[in-house]
């Protein structure tokens, strides 16, 4: 390629192309782009001897990365990464260098990233705004869910009373009419109580028609996939809590687990159990979560060390009410039932034989046919 | 003038680049904005009888999509590990992140802002936790890039552990 051509070309392609020399510095290939001494307008006035460290400092670590690259002679590109640089005018611009070797000679790429970058930039927004938007729906539907059984617990509650004090009511001789309005007050207690059952089995099934569940072969979750997902994110947490967190070193990590279910649900059933065991577990303490197969069924289990569940809570732990003392277990044991039952499985809780709580898991096993 | 490096940690959406704003521009926007790559801004100040100058490096938020590169790290005297109180999630990463930066550039230096606290009613992480934190030695601030509060605090902190 002759050098006009090639000067056409990467002028054409508005790419800075420099190479390393001997003294470190860079000399231009071809022409300078516009932009380039636009944004760095003193490096740009030296275009045989370009110190292209003191331009940016985000160029100056890249360098460090690239005279490795280029020392070991090594195959294709050593991308930068974008960053972004200010122009004069304030305008901010993104950039991204490459460094690779062409024979003997050090080579650097310096890009400036338009529309593609843009557009990488405008899904990623998206993308985020959506995980945000999705956790967030999910936070706030377990919340709703919780604080309206909670208000329907209370005016149940209330009504009780009420009636408890109509029946004691009829207990005494009233006069004609004082029966009469006995009547109508257990009348209105009794249509009060339906009114009440009647906004929970609206709500619920509002929840299941926006969110009906549909088995799909294809997207069905793998639970070891689940549970390794679920303990590498919090493996941070489980330190600085100071407790062993484990796979049991007995899970067979070579077979399927492919389950019924969902997987983002259930790495959140299973981060709901996992996090709660680290919580009730004391320092130096193990929390081992481990697989096993149980005729049609696949079976998870979160075992910790912890003081467990006091024995008037275990029948109502995955209820709508029920908090262990302290708070400890939490709402989310309810969430978990919901969405286990909504698959088929089931859920539960054992105490262990010495000390400590199970918390156990059940699904279909996915049938392939 | 002293030069000193301090790079921004912490998932998506956590506010590092807000907090960057507030420091720097003392300004503040709603809309949330995600970084790709990386923006460096400088800012001044006086530690004691010194004047430095501080060079931010604020990383793009880590999650599925985009790793942070560790190489970004070389060279910083401190970083400053940023958590969304509302969002227990971005506990764990940080905890991952400083992790991750303590194998790849030793020990440094580094405070922890518990980002909108505004929002503290919604916060997700309890005092138990945070305790955890400063118990292991940990600088927390409670801070918010919407109001300022503890934001001048965590990078005057930074900075004076790390000359």
């Amino acid at each position: 390629m002759s050098e006009a051509l090639l000067t056409d070309l990467l002028t054409a392609l508005d790419v800075m192309v420099v190479e390393r020399l001997p003294d470190r510095s860079f000399a231009v290939i071809g022409t300078t782009p516009a932009w380039f001494a636009w944004l760095y307008t003193d490096a740009a006035a030296h275009p045989r001897q370009l110190r292209l460290e003191l331009t940016s400092p985000f160029l100056e670590n890249f360098l460090v990365d690239a005279d490795a690259f280029w020392t070991e002679a090594r195959p294709g590109q050593l991308k930068s990464g974008s960053w972004e640089e200010k122009g004069p005018s304030g305008k901010e611009d993104h950039l991204e260098a490459a460094a690779l070797c062409l024979g003997e000679r050090k080579i650097l790429l310096i890009e400036l990233l338009g529309v593609a970058h843009e557009e990488r930039r405008r899904l990623l927004q998206i993308a985020r705004e959506k995980a945000l938007l999705q956790t967030q729906l999910i936070k706030e539907t377990q919340k709703k869910e919780i604080l309206l059984h909670c208000i329907a617990h209370d005016l149940v509650g209330l009504l009780m009373g009420v009636k408890v004090s109509f029946s004691l009511l009829g207990s005494e001789s009233l006069t004609p009419t004082g029966k009469d309005y006995l009547t109508m007050g257990q009348r209105q207690s009794v249509q009060q109580e339906r009114l009440v059952n009647e906004i929970i089995q609206a709500f619920s099934a509002e929840m299941e028609s926006l969110d009906p569940f549909k088995l799909e072969a294809d997207k069905a979750p793998d639970f070891l996939g689940c549970t390794r997902y679920v303990l590498n994110e919090l493996a941070a947490t489980a330190s600085l809590h100071k407790v062993n967190l484990q796979l049991d070193p007995g899970t067979d990590c070579h077979r399927a687990w492919k389950v019924v279910g969902e997987r983002m649900r259930l790495q959140r059933v299973i981060l709901n159990l996992v996090e709660n065991a680290l919580r009730v577990g004391p320092p130096f303490s193990v929390v081992n979560v481990s697989l096993h197969e149980e005729g049609s069924n696949l079976v998870l289990n979160v075992d910790d060390e912890g003081a467990g569940v006091v024995a008037e809570l275990i029948g109502t732990l995955f209820q709508k009410f029920a908090q262990t003392k302290g708070g400890q277990y939490g709402f989310g044991l309810y969430f978990c039932r919901i969405m286990i039952e909504r698959w088929g499985g089931s859920i539960g809780y054992a105490p262990r034989p010495n000390r400590g709580a199970r918390f156990w898991v059940k699904l279909p096993k996915l049938i392939s046919s | 003038m002293l030069q000193k490096k301090i790079c921004m940690l912490g998932s998506f959406a956590v506010g590092k680049t807000s907090l960057v704003a507030r420091f720097v521009r003392s300004i503040y926007s709603e809309k949330y904005h995600t970084t790709v790559g990386v923006k460096i801004d400088k800012k001044q100040v006086q530690v004691e009888d010194k004047l430095v100058n501080l060079i931010l490096w604020d990383l793009y938020g880590e999650d599925e999509f985009q790793k942070v590169h560790m190489s970004y790290l070389r060279g910083a005297s401190g970083y400053l590990l940023v958590i969304d109180g509302t969002r227990r999630e971005t506990l764990d990463k940080a905890l991952v992140l400083q992790q991750r930066t303590e194998e790849a550039v030793g020990k440094l230096p580094f405070v922890v802002v518990m980002n909108k606290v505004d929002l503290k009613d919604s916060w997700e992480i309890d005092d138990r936790t945070i305790e955890e934190l400063v118990s292991k030695g940990w600088p927390v601030f409670h801070g918010s890039a919407k109001t300022g509060l503890g934001v001048e605090e965590a990078f005057a902190t930074l900075a004076k552990h790390m000359l």
